[in-house]
């Protein structure tokens, strides 16, 4: 029920950014289907009717939709939508359940979709049950054509749009539309939807439960994305404390803006590598907006979803990928499958520590050599490395250094001349550390990947709320480990580069310059203010700092003493981030 | 009429963008085209109908056409299928 009384409500912080604006509400799933029994011939055949110029209109959204989209995988999930729409024996039924049982064309849509969406739910594959899901959708969305309440024109509202749940789709119209933000019910910070909002810079809080029922059209809300709050019935104390916060933000935001040309130096002179994690390839052209970076993650797995068979696919993909970024450099990393991220259905008792990343692999081996295949076939500009997920022990790396260079020389004969790519490791697991003096002989370089070697580290899974406390990648235990591999890379020559959630984490980026990490790759919209960050830090100082916190014996203290350094030389920093 | 047994060879099988690629082609052709797995029957140009097949890598379907064209149409199904739609 709705209150009128002031609402504080915390979610997850899914894009930075401070609103003060008018809600709209969107209930997909509450569209509800009247079945009406048909009196009329002249009223069956207005119901056909409407069904066929439904169809019609449908695809043509779908279409426009498509010709905006850059991104292959979008392309084939609306191409696939559309094609069903075109499937004559759907239409069949539907026009047959209209006449015969004399329905009108809603519950008739809703009866023949709904059969295949349970045939489809009944198969054991989870890939069945998420199309299954899709088909449910495209129903929905058929049927809100036809009753004109497709939800295309709610897009185009200008405040921020209050959802269950946001799908790619629905994303990639929201980046196109003049919504302002948007606030979900479920979904995390890794869903595609909650990166493609990040990285077009709409502000955005996803797990607000009981949202849609907790504001009504046209409420004014806050929504501080960077906090990940939302203000439901702000008071008037707040709206204006909230108008001050917001002045500052946007004041801070244009300051950020102004550094877009420098050089990420530190004020002593040490250049960091400034580089970019993409998840699909579509976010390619919004990062070089923000500037002339390179990519220091490229996440494989939605190209896993299409294309791992397909070396030519691939290939392209890396390729036009390469010669956007160019000349800086393109980390692929290879696909990193199993674990949370689980392909096949085979349930595992203990996803984490069970067959994932390089281990998968190494298994299919089929699968892996097109992936090496196609990477090093992009390699036209050298300007691509390409990097092992999940090394836990150095006949992995010997292994897939072997299917590497092999791959390399069956390319020569085919191609005659190939450009080989630095060839890395993601250092993720602690005993990859404990054994880098021998791993570091045969790569060219490494980037820790500091989330999961924290959930290694500290054996805590974060994702379950019961332990999730004791996840913290400043904890000293931690940033050991991240000095250890430093110190290796140091002595070896080779170089260290470091990309999870701690790039984008103000004391993370303060330790890790600290410790010696050469380059660093984080989300793209956080890249001006960790760029911003290091301009004012002094590698001397950070230096210290992280000598002195590596022997603290808690994260809390290795926060404070960081936190002191930030409100020094950047103290706006600490006003918009938790 | 002409029939052929077929393996499904890609690694995830008939799945929605196979199943699109195969109706888009038996579209191309006049015959009527049907597809069978384990005594289950659907129209071969219907993708939500290949969709509820349910094809996994490794399993064994039917293919028939029915029709003028019935030597072109499955003979360019085939191809389809034995390249695994594509994804090799």
């Amino acid at each position: 029920m709705k209150s009128s009384q002031e609402l504080k409500l915390k979610g997850i912080p899914i894009s930075p950014g401070i609103l003060i604006a008018p809600v709209k509400v969107i209930r997909k799933e509450k569209v509800k289907i009247k079945e009406k029994i048909l009196r009329s011939d002249t009223e069956i055949e207005a119901e056909i009717n409407k069904f066929l110029n439904g169809i019609e209109e449908l695809k043509r959204i779908l279409l426009d939709l498509r010709r905006e989209t850059q991104e292959q995988n979008l392309k084939v999930l609306l191409d696939v939508q559309i094609a069903i729409l075109s499937d004559q024996d759907m239409q069949r039924d539907v026009i047959t359940h209209i006449r015969n049982k004399r329905r009108n064309v809603e519950s008739a849509i809703f009866y023949v979709l709904n059969s295949k969406k349970e045939a489809l739910s009944k198969q054991e594959s989870s890939y069945f049950a998420e199309r299954a899901r899709e088909l449910e959708r495209l129903a929905w969305d058929l049927i809100s054509v036809i009753n004109k309440s497709y939800t295309i024109a709610d897009y185009n509202f200008d405040g921020i749009i209050v959802v269950e749940s946001l799908s790619i789709e629905e994303a990639l119209r929201i980046i196109k539309s003049s919504v302002k933000g948007v606030i979900t019910e479920k979904g995390g910070r890794t869903e595609h939807s909650a990166i493609i909002l990040r990285n077009f810079k709409i502000p955005a809080v996803f797990g607000i439960e009981r949202i849609t029922r907790l504001v009504d059209d046209n409420d004014i809300v806050i929504l501080d994305g960077g906090k990940g709050v939302v203000i439901v019935n702000p008071m008037e104390s707040t709206l204006q404390r909230y108008h001050l916060i917001k002045e500052g933000y946007e004041r801070y935001e244009s300051e950020l803006v102004s550094e877009k040309e420098l050089p990420a130096i530190t004020t002593d002179g040490k250049e960091i590598g400034l580089f970019a994690n993409i998840d699909v390839p579509e976010e390619v052209d919004e990062l070089l907006k923000t500037g002339k970076y390179g990519i220091g993650l490229f996440r494989t797995e939605m190209i896993f979803r299409e294309y791992a068979e397909n070396e030519e696919a691939q290939y392209k993909i890396y390729l036009e990928i390469a010669k956007k970024i160019y000349p800086n450099s393109v980390t692929i990393r290879a696909f990193d499958i199993g674990g949370d991220k689980l392909y096949s259905d085979y349930q595992e008792e203990n996803p984490f520590l069970g067959l994932r990343g390089i281990r998968v692999l190494l298994d299919e081996p089929a699968i892996f050599e097109k992936q090496i295949r196609a990477v090093i076939r992009a390699n036209e500009l050298s300007n691509i490395r390409f990097m092992l997920p999940m090394v836990a022990t150095v006949e992995e790396v010997v292994e897939a250094k072997k299917l590497f260079i092999q791959a390399k020389k069956m390319l020569e004969k085919e191609y005659q001349k190939v450009n080989q790519p630095r060839f890395g490791v993601m250092i993720e697991i602690p005993s990859a550390v404990l054994l880098l003096e021998h791993i570091a002989d045969i790569v060219d370089f490494v980037s820790i990947g500091t989330n999961d070697l924290t959930q290694y580290t500290l054996a805590v899974d974060r994702k379950n709320q019961r332990v999730s406390k004791i996840f913290d990648h400043l904890n000293p235990a931690v940033l050991k480990l991240i000095k250890m591999t430093t110190d290796v890379c140091r002595e070896k020559n080779i170089l260290v580069a470091s990309c999870g959630e701690i790039t984008s984490d103000p004391y993370g980026v303060v330790a890790l310059v600290g410790l010696g990490v050469d380059e660093l790759s984080c989300p793209p919209s956080r890249i001006p203010e960790v760029k911003s960050l290091i301009r004012r830090i002094n590698l001397q100082e950070a230096e210290n700092i992280a000598s002195e916190v590596i022997k603290f014996s808690s994260s809390r203290e290795v926060k404070s003493a960081i936190k002191n350094y930030i409100k020094k030389i950047m103290p706006e920093l600490l006003e918009f981030y938790d | 009429m002409k029939e052929v047994k077929l393996q499904i060879k890609n690694k995830l099988g008939i799945h929605a963008r196979p199943a699109m690629l195969f109706a888009q082609t038996a579209n191309q052709f006049e015959c009527d085209v049907y597809v069978t797995k384990d005594d289950f029957e659907v129209n071969g140009k219907s993708v939500l109908g290949l969709m509820m097949l349910v094809a996994p890598q490794g399993s064994e379907i039917t293919i028939r056409c029915e029709g003028p064209d019935e030597e072109e149409a499955i003979k360019a199904l085939s191809k389809i299928v034995e390249e695994g739609f594509g994804e090799e």
